[in-house]
C-alpha cells in the first residue's frame, strides 16, 4: 500500500509537470503565432495603402496631362513629371512588401508594364501637344490606347487589392482557429493537472488517515495483548521459579533441567514482551522521557548491580571506571540502555572475560562506553544491528536468549535524548559500544567540583571497581 | 518476624503463586481476597501488616479500593503496595500520589518478592 500510494503520487506529479509543460509550449506557440499574424495584418494594410496610392497617383497623372493638353499650362506638365517619378518608388516598395508572394510579384510585374505603357502614352500626348498644338491632339481623336490602359491598371490594382483582402481574411480565420484550439488545449491541460493534483492530495490524505488508524489499532492491540499475556505469564513464571528453586522440594536432575529450561524461556518471553511494549511506546511517542540531573557513576553502578547475576552465571567480570559526571537524562531509560549493552557484552564474551563500562565528557555530552573482548561484529553488520530484529547471526536470538530489540530500543532512547549510539569493533578482538547524552548544565553547586574535575581529563579520578564472579 | 500480608487480586492463580512465594521464601502468613470489596472486609477484621493490591480488577479497581481503605479508621494506616502490569514511571508516580507505599511490576520474581516488599516498607 505504502509503495503504491507513493508511486501514484509520483505519477500524478509527473503528469502535472508534463501537462504544465504542454501548457507552456502551446501558450508560447500561440503567442508567437498571434504576433506573426498581427505583423501580417499590418503588412496587408501597408500593401493595400500602396496599391491605393498607385491608383491615386495614376489618376492625378492623367488629370495633369489632361490639364496640360487643354490649357498648355506648363505647371500641369511639371506636376505630371513629379508624379511620374513618384510611381516607380511606390512600385518598388510594393515589390519589397510582396517578396514572399509569387502571385502578387507576377501581378506587380504586369502592373508595372501597364503603368510604363500608360506613361508612354501620356508622354506621347504631351509631345504631340507641344509640337502640333491642340489641333494635333484633337486629330488623334479618342482612339488611342490610353483609355484601355487606364481601365486595365484600375482592374489589376482592384484585383490585387481583392487578393490582399482575401489573404487577410484567411490569416484572420487561421489565427482565430489556432487561438481557439490553443485555448482549448490549455484549458484541458489545466483541468487535467488540477484533477491530478486533487487526486494525489485526496489519495495522500486517505492513506495518511488509514496509516494513523492502523497505527492506533496496532498500539491498542500491543498494549491489550501485552497486558493479557502478562497475567498468565505472572502465574507461569512464579510457579516455575518456585519449583526450580527447590524450595518446594527436589525433583530428579532431568526434571530440574527441564525446569531450568522452562524458567529461562519464560524469562525470555517476558523480556520479549517488555521489549515489544517498549518499542511500541517509543514508536507511538508514548514513552515519556523525564529528564533530570543524574550521576553517570550512579547509573553505571545501578546497571552493573542489575547485570551482576547474569555476569556471575557466565563467569564474566564487570569493571567500571568511576569518573564522576552529571548528565541531564531520564535515569530509568539510560539504565535500560546500559543494561541492554551490558547484557549483549556479557552474552558475547567468553567465560573468564571482562566487560568494562566507562563514561567521560566530550564537549557538551557525556560519552558512555561498554567494552567487551568477545568475537566482534563484522563491518557490514555494524549499522544494521541497531535495527529491530537484526542480529549478527540469526541463530543468536535462540542461542543467547536475546529479543533482537535491545539495540533498537537503546538507539531510540539515545536519539530521544539528542545523543548518538554506535559501535567500534574488530573481529576476534571485541567490540565497544558508545552512546552520548547531554551533560547537565546547571548542576548542583555542591557537586560541581566533581563535574569540573571530571571535565579535566588529566585530573579525571578513575579507579576500577571490579566485580568478579567470585566476589 | 512473621508478617501478615493481605493479597487482593482477581486472578486465582496469581493469588496462589504469590501466597506460596511469600509463605515459602519469607515464611510470612498470607491471606487473600479475590475482589476489592472482600479485601476491605478482610483487612478490617484481620488488620494485616501490609496489603498487596492488584490495580486492574473488574468492578472495584485497585485505586478505588485504596481510597476506601484510606477512608476507614481501622485500615487507614496499613501500607499498600500495588501489583501492576504497567511498569511505566508515570503510572508508578500516579499510584504513589494517591497513597501507595510502592509498586511492584508483574510478572515479579517469586524468589525476591518478599525482599522487595521488605525493602519498600523498610522492614528488616
Amino acid at each position: 500500500m505504502k509503495l503504491t500510494v507513493e508511486r501514484t503520487v509520483l505519477a500524478g506529479f509527473v503528469i502535472v509537470l508534463f501537462l504544465l509543460g504542454t501548457v507552456g509550449i502551446v501558450s508560447q506557440r500561440t503567442i508567437i503565432g498571434l504576433i506573426v499574424d498581427s505583423k501580417w495584418v499590418t503588412h496587408t494594410h501597408v500593401v493595400l495603402e500602396l496599391l491605393q496610392q498607385v491608383s491615386f497617383r495614376m489618376s492625378q497623372a492623367e488629370a495633369a496631362v489632361r490639364g496640360y493638353v487643354i490649357t498648355g499650362d506648363t505647371t500641369f506638365e511639371a506636376q505630371y513629371e513629379g508624379i511620374r517619378k513618384q510611381v516607380p518608388e511606390l512600385i518598388s516598395k510594393l515589390r519589397t512588401q510582396t517578396l514572399d508572394n509569387p502571385a502578387e510579384q507576377s501581378n506587380l510585374a504586369s502592373l508595372e508594364a501597364l503603368i510604363q505603357k500608360r506613361f508612354a502614352t501620356m508622354d506621347e500626348g504631351i509631345r504631340v501637344r507641344k509640337s502640333g498644338g491642340l489641333e494635333a491632339i484633337l486629330a488623334l481623336g479618342s482612339s488611342g490606347p490610353g483609355r484601355k490602359l487606364s481601365a486595365d491598371i484600375s482592374a489589376l490594382t482592384a484585383l490585387m487589392r481583392d487578393d490582399e483582402d482575401r489573404l487577410l481574411a484567411d490569416r484572420n480565420t487561421r489565427a482565430q482557429t489556432s487561438a481557439r484550439r490553443a485555448f482549448l488545449v490549455v484549458l484541458a491541460a489545466l483541468v487535467l493537472a488540477m484533477i491530478a493534483v486533487i487526486g494525489s492530495v485526496v489519495l495522500v490524505f486517505r492513506d495518511l488517515t488509514r496509516r494513523q488508524q492502523i497505527e492506533r489499532i496496532k498500539s491498542e492491540f500491543v498494549s491489550v495483548v501485552s497486558h493479557e499475556l502478562r497475567t498468565p505469564l505472572t502465574s507461569i513464571h512464579g510457579s516455575l521459579a518456585l519449583l526450580a528453586s527447590g524450595l518446594l522440594g527436589r525433583v530428579n536432575p532431568k526434571g530440574e533441567r527441564m525446569l531450568q529450561i522452562a524458567v529461562s524461556n519464560t524469562d525470555r518471553l517476558i523480556r520479549l514482551l517488555n521489549d515489544i511494549l517498549d518499542m511500541e511506546k517509543l514508536d507511538s511517542g508514548k514513552m515519556e522521557i523525564r529528564r533530570m540531573q543524574c550521576s553517570a557513576k550512579e547509573l553505571i553502578e545501578h546497571a552493573i548491580d542489575v547485570m551482576r547475576p547474569m555476569a556471575q552465571s557466565q563467569q564474566i567480570a564487570l569493571s567500571a571506571s568511576r569518573s564522576e559526571l552529571f548528565i541531564y537524562a531520564d535515569r530509568d531509560r539510560i539504565i535500560q540502555c546500559l543494561t541492554n549493552l551490558l547484557s549483549n557484552a556479557i552474552k558475547f564474551s567468553d567465560p573468564g572475560g571482562t566487560v568494562q563500562v566507562a563514561a567521560k565528557s566530550i564537549g557538551t555530552h557525556a560519552q558512555f562506553e561498554v567494552c567487551d573482548r568477545g568475537r566482534g561484529i563484522p563491518a557490514d553488520k555494524r549499522n544494521s544491528i541497531f535495527e529491530r530484529f537484526q542480529q549478527v547471526d540469526t541463530s543468536d536470538s535462540r542461542k543467547r536468549g536475546g529479543t533482537g530489540l535491545g539495540l533498537a530500543i537503546s538507539r531510540n532512547i539515545v536519539e530521544q535524548h539528542g545523543g548518538k549510539i554506535w559501535v567500534e569493533s574488530q573481529l576476534g578482538t571485541g567490540s565497544t559500544f558508545f552512546f552520548t547524552v547531554p551533560l547537565a548544565q546547571n548542576h548542583n553547586p555542591d557537586i560541581a567540583s566533581y563535574v569540573d574535575s571530571a571535565n579535566t581529563v588529566s585530573s579525571q579520578r578513575e579507579s576500577n571497581a571490579e566485580t568478579h564472579p567470585a566476589d | 518476624m512473621q508478617r501478615h500480608i493481605l493479597l487482593i487480586d482477581d486472578e486465582d492463580d496469581i493469588r496462589e503463586v504469590t501466597a506460596v512465594s511469600l509463605e515459602t521464601v519469607a515464611g510470612w502468613q498470607v491471606s487473600s481476597a479475590r475482589s476489592g470489596v472482600d479485601g476491605i472486609e478482610l483487612a478490617k477484621r484481620a488488620v494485616p501488616d501490609a496489603i498487596l493490591l492488584d490495580v486492574m480488577m473488574p468492578e472495584q479497581d485497585g485505586t478505588a479500593t485504596l481510597r476506601l481503605l484510606r477512608s476507614n479508621a481501622v485500615t487507614a494506616r496499613i501500607p499498600v503496595i500495588f501489583l501492576t502490569a504497567k511498569a511505566q514511571s508515570i503510572e508508578r508516580e500516579r499510584l504513589q500520589a494517591i497513597g501507595a507505599a510502592g509498586t511492584l511490576a508483574k510478572p515479579f520474581n517469586p524468589l525476591t518478592l518478599a525482599a522487595e516488599v521488605s525493602a519498600i516498607l523498610g522492614w528488616r
